[in-house]
């Protein structure tokens, strides 16, 4: 590997020769897995390795007896394990996996800024994350639910559906972070031979797991992670009176939600800046919808439905 | 004898008129923050202003001399200007933008008023007329925006504040024929009231509308 203008140059062939010496050293260790949580971890860490990377996480979908589903942290290497944690993993990150199972697609390599709100990029920047880039990956086998202690109670095989975010200090070629990603696909057929995940037939048979519920279509973010918008009233002071007593926000908590809206942060953020409990959030939040000042929209740009979130 | 009282009614009406809605639009930005209240509670507390400064400088004309036409004029006109470009686009950047300049801009012309003992009065005609056509000339401005809005949706807010600018537009023109007229006295008071009725007409908007 050879240092060229500030980045971490692979050429073609580099990377052609790092994804091979990864699969291949994958295949020697495959048999000795017994869990799919293994083979990510494994993963995981092998591309931080080999591929000059800070951070490397794995999320996937996660679905339980009751029929909910959320996005779930599998697996999270740093490459400095200084690094605290809760800097990458954390429900932004959730936020940000959950869009790419929803979209159904990764992103190219983009700065931490464009990605995620204004704290959580700073954040990201003191620890010289200034990168951030997403894969997306699924087929019809199931995962197993996580190997942790932290999953969730009641937690049924769910059809893979895996988010991969990296997080870098310096830019690298969009070539080499599609390798890492394209190794990711290889890797859950490589699962998928050496029985790591299940298929839906060979569950039903055994009768050992209860059948999943059907994937939803869509997977909700959290709440939390939302960036409320203020609708631009283009009607007021035109053909609406501006000092009518409805332009006034009658609740107080509303009033002061509403004051600290300014289209990047995201509702934690919100409830920390304005010091008001999440329930009571979205208490106000859902006042404003009502009264159509504002509107919800993902980390992405995506204008949300609020119907989803408020009943 | 009434003519000489017109200018002090018309500095107290306007006073009047724009301290209650200048009051009430800053009160309902600090709760709701929207940047077109904001314009336009310090729009109508500078035109307050300019109504107290030509009181003040009328009531102490014996004693001392304030020059506050320059303030009156620049005030107003900074005024009604960024009314009129807080109306033509919505988005909360440019908005916010528009907030941040009125600011600097009022600031200045609130300086003219500060400085109204020591700055010369505006001695050349041409001048006067630049800077009474320019009230006018925005003030028509904005009664096209609200007649056009009151044509796409007819809401009788728009309709108020069409009337208004209507009268006040047409008053100001009036004022503007004195630089030209051997009775500039009599334009300049049948002026003053249009302008009269122009604001009234504004408060019935924000009140009624």
């Amino acid at each position: 590997m050879s240092n060229y203008s500030g980045y971490n140059y692979f050429s073609q062939r580099d990377v052609g020769g790092q994804q091979l010496t990864i699969m291949s050293e994958l295949f020697k260790a495959v048999g000795a897995m017994q869990h799919i949580d293994e083979l990510l971890q494994w993963l995981a860490s092998r591309i931080v390795q080999h591929f000059g990377i800070q951070a490397t996480e794995i999320w996937s979908m996660q679905g339980t007896s009751m029929g909910h589903f959320s996005m779930q942290l599998r697996t999270l290497v740093r490459q400095d394990a200084t690094l605290p944690e809760h800097i990458v993993a954390n429900q932004h990150a959730a936020g940000l996996a959950g869009l790419l199972a929803q979209q159904r697609a990764g992103f190219h390599l983009q700065s931490a800024a464009t990605v995620f709100p204004s704290y959580q990029a700073s954040l990201l920047r003191r620890y010289g994350l200034n990168y951030c880039s997403g894969h997306f990956f699924s087929n019809t086998a199931l995962l197993i639910p996580p190997l942790r202690h932290g999953a969730s109670p009641g937690s049924i095989p769910t059809p893979l559906v895996l988010a991969m975010l990296f997080f870098l200090r310096q830019s690298l070629s969009q070539q080499t972070i599609a390798a890492a990603g394209l190794i990711l696909e290889q890797a859950m057929t490589v699962a998928s031979d050496h029985g790591l995940l299940t298929s839906v037939r060979a569950s039903q048979v055994s009768g050992g797991v209860p059948a999943p519920s059907p994937v939803p279509e869509f997977v909700s973010l959290p709440l939390t992670a939302l960036i409320p918008r203020r609708y631009a009233d283009a009607a007021l002071m035109q053909s609406s009176n501006p000092l009518a007593r409805s332009v006034d926000i009658a609740d107080r908590s509303a009033r002061r939600l509403y004051a600290a809206i300014n289209g990047r942060r995201d509702v934690s953020e919100l409830s920390d800046v304005t010091e008001l409990e999440l329930k009571e959030i979205a208490r106000a939040l859902k006042i404003l919808l009502d009264e159509r000042r504002i509107e919800l929209y993902a980390p992405g740009g995506q204008r949300v439905d609020p119907a989803q979130y408020f009943s | 004898m009434i003519s000489s009282t017109i200018p002090y009614i018309i500095a107290v009406i306007i006073f009047s008129v724009t301290f209650v809605i200048a009051a009430r639009a800053l009160y309902l930005y600090v709760r709701v923050r929207s940047p077109r209240l904001f314009i336009l509670g310090l729009a109508m507390g500078v035109i307050g202003l300019t109504g107290a400064g030509d009181f003040t400088s009328m009531m102490l004309a014996a004693r001392v001399t304030l020059h506050t036409d320059w303030f009156l004029y620049i005030g107003q006109a900074i005024s009604y200007l960024f009314i009129f470009l807080s109306l033509v686009r919505s988005q909360e950047e440019y908005q916010q933008s528009l907030m941040r300049w009125h600011v600097v801009f009022s600031v200045a012309a609130i300086c003219l008023l500060l400085l109204s003992p020591v700055i010369p009065d505006i001695t050349i005609d041409p001048l006067r007329v630049v800077f009474s056509g320019s009230r006018c000339i925005l003030c028509f401005c904005i009664l096209l925006y609200y007649a056009l809005t009151f044509a796409s949706k007819q809401t009788r807010f728009s309709l108020l504040m069409s009337l208004a600018f209507l009268f006040l537009s047409f008053g100001y023109l009036i004022i503007v024929q004195k630089y030209f007229s051997p009775q500039p006295e009599l334009l300049d008071n049948v002026g003053d009231l249009i302008r009269m009725g122009g604001f009234a007409a504004l408060l019935i908007a924000v009140i009624v509308g």
